[in-house]
């Protein structure tokens, strides 16, 4: 079939740094293709290419035979839409209105409020989601932001569809919707370009699957026959190890008591559990259960009602995240755009932002500073350019791995985590695990994860918990960690099989 | 190499600048260029440029402080009031001048709490402090001015040190040391961090309220060391013009100078030289005879100017 989207011979430079090497690539209509990588090498870049958000320092684009230039209104109308990998939304907006942004209807001069609401929940509807469209978007967690960017890009005039890493903070509840939406599509023609790093999603949905590396298109073909490790060693070239290292055996000492837990807001509801020393402990749960909520209570973010913390058997009041620090308690944030990174500030910068006490007597000591971060740099693998590149413009899953540097050089012994590897790579995910595992041994450091990502729940965690409604409902361990009883307690639902697609 | 000269010239983009400016207005007036006149511009924009350095914490830190005018009159007023009531004298001048600093610090201090606290956007708590500052100076001195009967008072600010005049001295040693706060110290790290993503800054545990407060006793204590110095140069203070407008020519050299106003950006470096181009600026204005009324509008195409100027590099 002739292609509806081709990239000819594209190569692109960030500051005299090449990141795409003359890269070819064809899509075909009504074909659902997958794109993977590691971190930074050139997804996104390619697909803000693609879409006119870029413009290639070589190459062409071409649209149904004929050479294109493009930018994003011209792509737009050509019906080729880009789900960003950080999201887009205009938080001081409603959602409707977000979803309408730039394509309002009107009626006369005046904007037809009651049809854009009426169309937005029709829309909202299809998608089976429990979203108000008159609420603003700053209210929303990230996953709803996430599925508002996917109601905005299926409500435009679409050909090309192309989502760069939608499932990152997706549960498989969402995950199961949106692979229904992306296989509608195809119905109706479209192309629909996924780019993802749960690549067991990937094997899934897609029907052709492209693998970049550093910058170039190493496999375009067929995904049948290829296996998840098969995919993870497209990627980083090499042969890989067990994804899981052997779970470590948790002491039985408990660290942290955490009894009836209620949240000023109502979000959570008499949350009660246990931690122990060097144990790894998973929270899982649908999308608005309760998770962050739980966690951001913990580290004095969110207002607590009512309950109590006993923290290495002592009773604690922790009022703000400074309190939990100085007790040894640090938390992840699951936004990372928001909440994790300083965009505007030198990657090195953001690492000792925690722990700045280290680096200064009565003056800044940038040198050990950068040092520091050199050190991370090696252990984590970030791809940085140089310590003083301004950490927005890192890739998605490099940025991550600062943030979790920053959190680990504060030399706290509790780590929340949410949702840790989110857009991290195959490669860097192991990586992660690893030095997880290394801190427990080495320092007797224990872990929260809070994750959506099933096999990351299952293959890492000792013991996990599972939230509904704002309420633990029920702990799994051992033989019973698995994916249907996960889902099971997560939902309350037993027929869990419309999972296995 | 290329790139790095494209950052070399970035970063002292605003002295070459200011250097051109200074080239062009010799040309056209040669006695712009005697050092009598250099020396003055300098002493003319040490009272902004103090304020400036102190405006450019707030801003970068992300909020703003637009009560810095009417705070000199104040500050102004207080010292002169101060010192008249005390006498005259080495020890009463000093103590004049650490009540100063005590009330600005004072004032600093609320604007932060209100501002962080109460959560009231920065723009109208500095809003409301420059009506109400304003208001009672005028109030105490019947709409008049202010006298200095002390002489200790009133000789300092006129004061040559080494053949420079004490003012200029004062803003440039403020300004390296705002330059080493800012840039070398952990609180200097702080503010950017909070002016740049307030969010990041809360989860990464810093004291954001606590930060984004010092940043306004800082612009209070800038606005007391320039008060003291203007009123002891001019002895006197004026309940109504005394440092009116000062607010947009503080902010107006701060964002010459490269800070954003939405925080997380900005330096020392480029205040200093913001503000002596705005200096410069005015001072052509007077000695090529421009009418009054339009200099106003010749310094806003300018700061215009500039912005667009950084923008477009970018
Ligand atoms: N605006 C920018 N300025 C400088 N460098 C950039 C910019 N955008 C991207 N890069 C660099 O280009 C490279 C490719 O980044 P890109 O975001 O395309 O990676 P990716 O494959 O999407 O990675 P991830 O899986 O982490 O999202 C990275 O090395 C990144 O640092
Ligand atoms: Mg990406």
């Amino acid at each position: 079939m002739r292609a509806i989207l081709s990239a000819r011979n594209v190569c692109m430079d960030f500051s005299n740094v090449r990141v795409l090497h003359n890269v070819d690539v064809d899509f075909e209509p009504a074909k659902i293709y997958g794109v993977v990588g590691e971190n930074g090498a050139g997804k996104s870049t390619l697909m803000r290419i693609l879409s006119g958000f870029l413009q290639p320092v070589e190459g062409e684009i071409y649209f149904e035979g004929n050479k294109v230039v493009l930018n994003p209104l011209r792509a737009k109308a050509l019906g080729i839409i880009l789900i960003p990998q950080e999201l887009n939304l205009v938080e001081s907006l409603r959602v409707y209105e977000n979803i309408f942004l730039g394509d309002e209807m009107t009626r006369g001069f005046f904007l037809s409020k009651r049809q854009m609401i009426e169309e937005t929940k029709h829309l909202i509807a299809q998608l089976d989601l429990s979203i108000d469209p008159t609420v603003y978007v700053s209210q929303l967690s990230p996953a709803q932001k996430q599925m508002v960017e996917i109601i905005k890009a299926i409500s435009k005039r679409v050909k090309v569809l192309i989502m760069d890493e939608p499932t990152s903070s997706l549960t498989d509840e969402e995950v199961l919707k949106l692979f229904q939406i992306v296989r509608n599509m195809k119905q109706k023609g479209i192309t629909v370009i996924f780019i993802s790093h749960r690549l067991k999603e990937v094997r899934q949905i897609a029907e052709e699957l492209i693998v970049l590396r550093d910058g170039r298109k190493v496999y375009q073909g067929e995904i049948r026959g290829l296996s998840e490790k098969q995919i993870a060693e497209l990627m980083v070239g090499r042969k890989l190890d067990e994804m899981f290292p052997e779970k470590p055996v948790p002491g039985t000492e408990i660290i942290l008591q955490v009894r009836d837990l209620s949240t000023a807001d109502g979000i959570v509801k008499e949350a009660s559990f246990e931690l122990h020393r060097g144990e790894i402990l998973g929270f899982y749960g649908l999308v608005g259960s309760g998770r962050t909520e739980l966690m951001e209570a913990l580290v004095g973010i969110r207002k607590v009602k009512a309950g109590e913390v006993y923290l290495f058997g002592k009773k604690v009041q922790i009022e703000n995240p400074q309190d939990a620090k100085k007790l040894g308690l640090v938390y992840l944030p699951e936004d990372r755009k928001n909440a994790g990174i300083i965009q505007i500030l030198e990657t090195f910068k953001n690492t000792t932002m925690m722990s700045l006490e280290k680096f200064s007597k009565l003056l800044m000591r940038v040198r050990k500073e950068v040092d520091t971060f050199k050190s991370y740099e090696k252990k984590f693998d970030i791809k940085v350019r140089s310590p003083w590149q301004t950490v927005g413009t890192l890739s998605g899953g490099n940025q991550q791995k600062v943030v979790i540097s920053k959190l680990v050089e504060t030399g706290a012994k509790i780590f929340l985590f949410d949702e840790p590897t989110r857009g991290v790579d195959v490669n860097a995910r192991h990586q992660i695990y690893q030095i997880m595992h290394q801190m427990i041994g080495e320092l007797g450091c224990t872990f929260v994860v809070v994750s959506s990502d099933l096999p990351e729940v299952i293959g890492l965690c000792n013991r996990v918990l599972i939230m509904r409604n704002g309420r633990i409902v029920a702990e799994v361990k051992g033989e019973d960690l698995n994916e249907k009883e996960l889902i099971y307690h997560a939902t309350g639902v037993k027929e869990v099989d419309a999972y296995q697609v | 190499m290329r790139i790095k000269f494209r950052n070399f010239l970035g970063k002292y983009m605003i002295v070459l600048v200011l250097i051109g400016l200074m080239i062009f207005s010799g040309i056209i007036t040669p006695a712009f260029l005697k050092p009598r006149n250099i020396l003055n511009i300098f002493w003319q924009t040490s009272y902004v440029g103090i304020i400036a350095i102190g405006i450019t914490f707030v801003m970068i830190a992300g909020g703003i402080d637009l009560s810095v005018g009417s705070m000199l009159a104040l500050l102004g007023a207080f010292a002169i009031t101060t010192s008249n009531k005390l006498g005259n004298g080495v020890g009463p001048t000093l103590v004049s001048i650490l009540l100063t600093y005590a009330l600005a610090s004072l004032l600093g201090l609320g604007m932060g709490i209100l501002t962080t606290k109460g959560k009231i956007p920065a723009f109208i708590t500095t809003l409301g402090g420059m009506a109400i500052y304003r208001s009672l100076v005028l109030n105490f001195a019947n709409g008049g001015v202010y006298m200095s009967f002390s002489r200790t008072f009133s000789s300092f600010g006129m004061k040559f040190v080494a053949g420079l005049p004490l003012p200029m001295i004062v803003f440039i040693a403020y300004a390296v040391l705002a330059y080493i706060v800012l840039d070398k110290t952990r609180f200097g790290r702080y503010v950017y961090a909070v002016g740049a993503n307030e969010t990041a800054a809360v989860y990464s545990a810093i004291k954001v309220d606590t930060i984004r407060t010092i940043t306004y006793i800082i612009s209070g204590v800038s606005v007391a060391t320039s008060a003291i110095l203007l009123s002891s140069m001019m002895a006197s203070v004026s309940s109504s013009s005394t440092g009116s407008g000062f607010e947009l020519d503080a902010i107006a050299a701060a964002v010459i100078g490269g800070t954003s106003l939405s925080g997380g950006k900005g330096t020392i470096f480029g205040t200093f030289f913001g503000a002596l181009i705005l200096g410069v600026v005015n001072n052509m204005l007077v000695m090529l005879n421009v009418a009054v009324y339009l200099q106003g509008m010749v310094k806003g195409l300018i700061i215009i100017a500039a912005v667009l100027l950084q923008n477009l590099r970018k």
